[in-house]
């Protein structure tokens, strides 16, 4: 089937000054424009929700086959917005936080650091993400952060040590350091980009490019701003244009990158990816050293039958077995915590042998807060198994009614004994569902958010996905994607729940998608060690059917104080 | 390369290499039209699951979900009422029951269980009176009765030598199965007795095996029922059934076992594995013509969404009613998945 161009496009820029000249294809009437951080810009082109978006340059590597166009956000030596601020010198730092809204550059920092501090010091520095203002506000001692944009612009000259990131990589490589780049998916669903089209955005960037200080002023007017400092930074600090230089430096970038693990294998600078043939093959797929790249996943998942899948997933591993006693802290949903007491005593009286206790039910205000905490405490002086309680969305519930913060609310979790967060409600972290209130209330960066800080405070958590709720291939390998990036960072996520919706259950595609699903993330999200299969899915026999085809080597056995076990047992059918 | 070859290479490898190279052979072979010999087999387990429905569709074998029969089934204790009630009044109450399923379905066809064929009234009334139930066509739909097994025919035998003092169980047989011919039923319906099969072959009948699954652990002096094929063995009586049967008459087979429900372990613990493993095999060791069957009550809903990718062509029957669903223990025709094909059924093959 010819595919056709498409009337309007979604181009997402980023909304900092840097990118401003590129707001020119604003004029362009098929194009649909808007602006956000680069993080952002990044989830937005791999959810499908824009077409073509100002990247940071690890999103497109780690990406996969995206078009990318001559056209980012660079720098050849300082650029004054990609900066490490501390009080002290670097190889006085055990902590960085780094700026939420960054990919490339906190990529650029790990496989700068060791040239600075030395192999050695640099793997003992912590990073943990942070909201931006937040991470300044904490520099000091032997505290640093890794801070981008406007804000690094105006703060460098608040402290007594700043490295540009881009400078440091000159220096070291000779190179440019391409922060951001153009990139779009190859092959929409129902279009490809048409020669006129891209030519037609290529003009207005140059148009913008060439008038970039009257962008530049107009934002430092809007932003109160310098308006000459504006000017300098998009004229003397900022390479627009991506020449042969400049693609010399994504490739050592690449290089610097596989090797330091940040990048997977696969990850490629083509410019020439122009069809979304499978780059990589299945029997590279079986070498454990290949990780698959977002659209290289979503073209496996697409593409590749069940029987293709299944060997390549297969998984051979000790057999496990995990027994959840499953104990309801509240009255009923949403209501009263139970008294201690009570909680205690079902605890006790669970005849069954179990390996993990989870708590299910939240408190609702400070008070019930409190006294979660005590049950926390006193569950934990009796019972040393694996302690469970608290999805997300019920965690960022409780900072709203408790007035507490959400490092606060978690670091009291954590002393008290709990060790890991549940992924129940996770659905899938692509914004459209989660917006739609499919999926729990958070968005798919706050829910990121609640387990990394969890994992920052000490405590363990659950990733999971639940299946079933209309999303489609793509949208389940970027839920992976996002739990892989998270998992790198933080290494914090102890299983991964697969979960499905009972009402799936009536799609005749359901039991070859929840395999097909669990044999994708064993490629995907190739760090979570252990998957198993959710108390849905195991009363549907769907865990034990998985366990089969080799996809999970645990199954999990819920254990309810309330539920009683069937009995029923089939005897020998005479009539097959 | 010679098998042992095969082998001492693969050993070299992890499990998963070795599987997955132990495989990509008996395909290379398989496609070259030769067959899965015993000597081959043995070095297949459970554990190679994943890797067998590439293989079946290498040869051709899978199937789409939709040309997966499953056949509804209604139980009729017609040998009670035929004993107790004379032929017009069992008649007439399994025609008021027929009239009554028949009303609330929309099946082609209906199949037929019923309660004994050695009731005291005798094979031939029985057979009459079933006879004369099928001729009807109710609100549309077929009805065809569902033919003995091999326990059936022997308890028929055995009956017919205590009441005759004829000392030959084969001659009965026979003719038993020349009546079951005469009366338009002409499928052995499952068993394992495969002597019984080869003379139901033999007069002409086509023959459905069903063979008793039990798991690798057990030991063969344990094993529940002396025909019963463990996994470890399941090689030797595949073949053995590929050889007793003419592969035109070896309409169908299929496994059966006790499945495990929740969290209780079923008194012969097979798992869903192990028994889609013994259908995969099946599928790869008998001929292209048998039809195999996974039945929906024994591998469970969710495996009967899968089973198309091991070459299954058949879902075993399921029941249209409660009644039917609790007295032969077998699962409502609600669990079937939904895109399977409830009455295709290819009357050449299989009748």
């Amino acid at each position: 089937m010819t595919k056709r161009a498409r009337s309007t496009f979604r181009l997402a820029n980023v909304g900092f000054l840097n990118a401003t000249p590129y707001r020119a294809v604003k004029s362009i009437p098929w194009i649909e424009y808007s602006e956000h951080d680069p993080a952002e810009c990044a989830r937005a082109l791999h959810e499908q929700e824009c077409d073509l978006a100002c990247v940071p340059l690890v999103e497109y590597l780690a990406g996969g086959s995206y078009l990318s166009l001559d056209y980012g956000i660079a720098a050849n030596g300082a650029v004054q917005s990609v900066l490490l601020l501390a009080e002290r010198e670097v190889t006085e730092l055990d902590t960085v936080f780094v700026d939420n809204g960054t990919q490339a550059a906190f990529a650029l920092l790990r496989v700068m650091l060791p040239k600075i501090c030395g192999t050695a010091h640099a793997s003992r520095i912590a990073f943990h993400r942070m909201e931006r203002n937040e991470a300044v506000s904490r520099v000091g001692g032997t505290v640093g952060a890794l801070i981008i944009g406007d804000l690094a612009l105006r703060d460098r000259e608040r402290f007594s040590h700043v490295v540009d990131l881009a400078e440091l990589w000159r220096l070291e490589t000779g190179l440019p350091f391409v922060f951001g780049i153009w990139a779009g998916r190859t092959i929409q669903r129902d279009a490809v980009w048409s020669a006129e089209q891209l030519s037609e955005i290529s003009r207005k960037f140059e148009l913008g490019i060439d008038q970039r200080e009257i962008y530049a002023r107009e934002w430092a007017d809007t932003n109160r701003f310098n308006r000459e400092t504006a000017e300098d930074y998009v004229n003397n600090r900022i390479l627009y244009r991506l020449d042969d230089n400049a693609h010399r430096g994504i490739e050592e970038f690449t290089r610097l990158g596989i090797q330091a693990g940040i990048l997977p294998r696969s990850a490629t600078h083509r410019m020439d990816r122009q069809s979304d043939a499978l780059v990589i093959t299945p029997s590279a797929l079986r070498s454990p050293k290949v990780r698959l790249s977002l659209t290289d996943g979503i073209t496996i998942a697409e593409k590749m039958s069940f029987s293709d899948l299944a060997p390549l997933a297969a998984y051979r591993e000790r057999e496990r077995q995990e027994s959840i006693a499953v104990i309801p802290v509240t009255e009923s949903a949403g209501g009263a915590l139970r008294p201690p007491n009570d909680v205690l005593a079902s605890i006790a009286a669970l005849e069954k042998e179990y390996t993990q206790l989870r708590l299910l039910g939240a408190p609702v205000d400070d008070l019930g807060f409190r006294c979660f905490v005590e049950l926390i405490q006193a569950i934990r002086k009796e019972n040393c198994k694996v302690l469970t309680a608290l999805s997300a969305d019920e965690i960022l519930s409780l900072v709203q009614t408790t007035y507490r913060s959400l490092e606060d609310v978690l670091e009291q979790l954590a002393s008290a004994g709990l060790q890991q967060l549940s992924g129940d409600r996770a659905g899938i972290l692509v914004d459209r569902f989660r917006r739609r209130g499919v999926h729990g209330l958070s968005s798919s960066a706050d829910w990121l958010l609640v387990h990394r800080t969890a994992h920052r405070v000490g405590l363990q958590s659950e990733a999971a996905i639940t299946i079933g709720n209309g999303e489609g291939w793509s949208d389940r390998i970027v839920h992976l994607y996002k739990l892989r990036q998270l998992q790198d960072e933080t290494k914090g996520f102890t299983t991964l729940r697969a979960d499905i919706t009972p009402s799936f259950w009536n799609d005749p595609q359901c039991t070859e998608n929840y395999l097909r699903t669990i044999a994708l993330a064993r490629l995907v999200a190739d760090n979570i060690a252990v998957i198993v299969s959710s108390a849905e899915a195991e009363r549907l026999e769907l865990g034990e059917l998985a366990k089969a085809f080799g996809l999970l080597a645990s199954t999990s056995d819920a254990i309810d104080e309330n539920i009683v076990d069937p009995v029923a047992e089939r005897s020998v059918a005479n009539v097959g | 390369m010679s098998n042992a070859e095969v082998v001492s290479l693969a050993s070299r490898y992890s499990e998963f290499q070795k599987s997955s190279f132990v495989i990509e052979q008996f395909s290379e072979r398989l496609l070259q039209g030769e067959s899965l010999e015993e000597r081959d087999i043995v070095h297949l387990s459970p554990g190679d699951l994943p890797f067998l429905p590439k293989l079946v569709e290498k040869l051709g074998l899978q199937r789409r979900p939709h040309e997966v029969s499953i056949r509804p089934i209604t139980y009729l204790p017609l040998s009670m009422w035929l004993d107790s009630h004379g032929g017009r009044l069992a008649y007439e109450n399994a025609m008021e029951r027929l009239e009554q399923i028949t009303t609330r379905i929309s099946h082609q066809r209906l199949y037929l269980a019923i309660d004994r064929w050695d009731g005291g009234a005798g094979l031939s009334a029985l057979l009459s009176l079933l006879r004369q139930i099928c001729d009807r066509k109710l609100h549309g739909t077929t009805l065809q009765p569902v033919g003995p097994s091999t326990s059936d025919l022997q308890m028929l035998a055995i009956g017919r030598q205590r009441n005759s003092g004829d000392r030959s169980l084969r001659n009965g047989l026979v003719s038993d199965l020349e009546q079951f011919i005469y009366n338009g039923l002409e499928t052995v319906e499952g068993g394992c007795d495969l002597e019984i099969h080869r003379t139901a072959a033999r007069a002409g009948m086509s023959i459905a095996i069903g063979q008793l699954i039990v798991p690798e652990r057990t030991a063969l002096e344990e094993l529940p029922d002396p025909s019963a094929i463990a996994i470890d063995s399941l090689a030797t009586r595949l073949l053995a059934c590929r050889k007793a049967v003419p592969a035109k008459l070896l309409g169908l087979w299929f496994p059966i076992a006790a499945r495990s429900t929740g969290t209780q372990p079923s008194p012969i613990g097979v798992s869903v594995g192990e028994l889609l493993f013994a259908i995969a095999l099946a599928r790869l060791v008998l001929s292209r013509s048998t039809r195999i069957r996974a039945p929906l009550t024994v591998i469970g809903a969710a495996a009967a969404r899968m089973v198309h990718l091991l070459g299954v062509d058949d879902l075993g029957y399921a029941a249209v009613d409660a009644e039917t669903a609790n007295t032969l223990n077998i699962a409502r025709i609600s669990e079937a998945p939904r895109n399977s094909a409830r009455d295709s059924f290819d009357q050449h093959i299989h009748p």
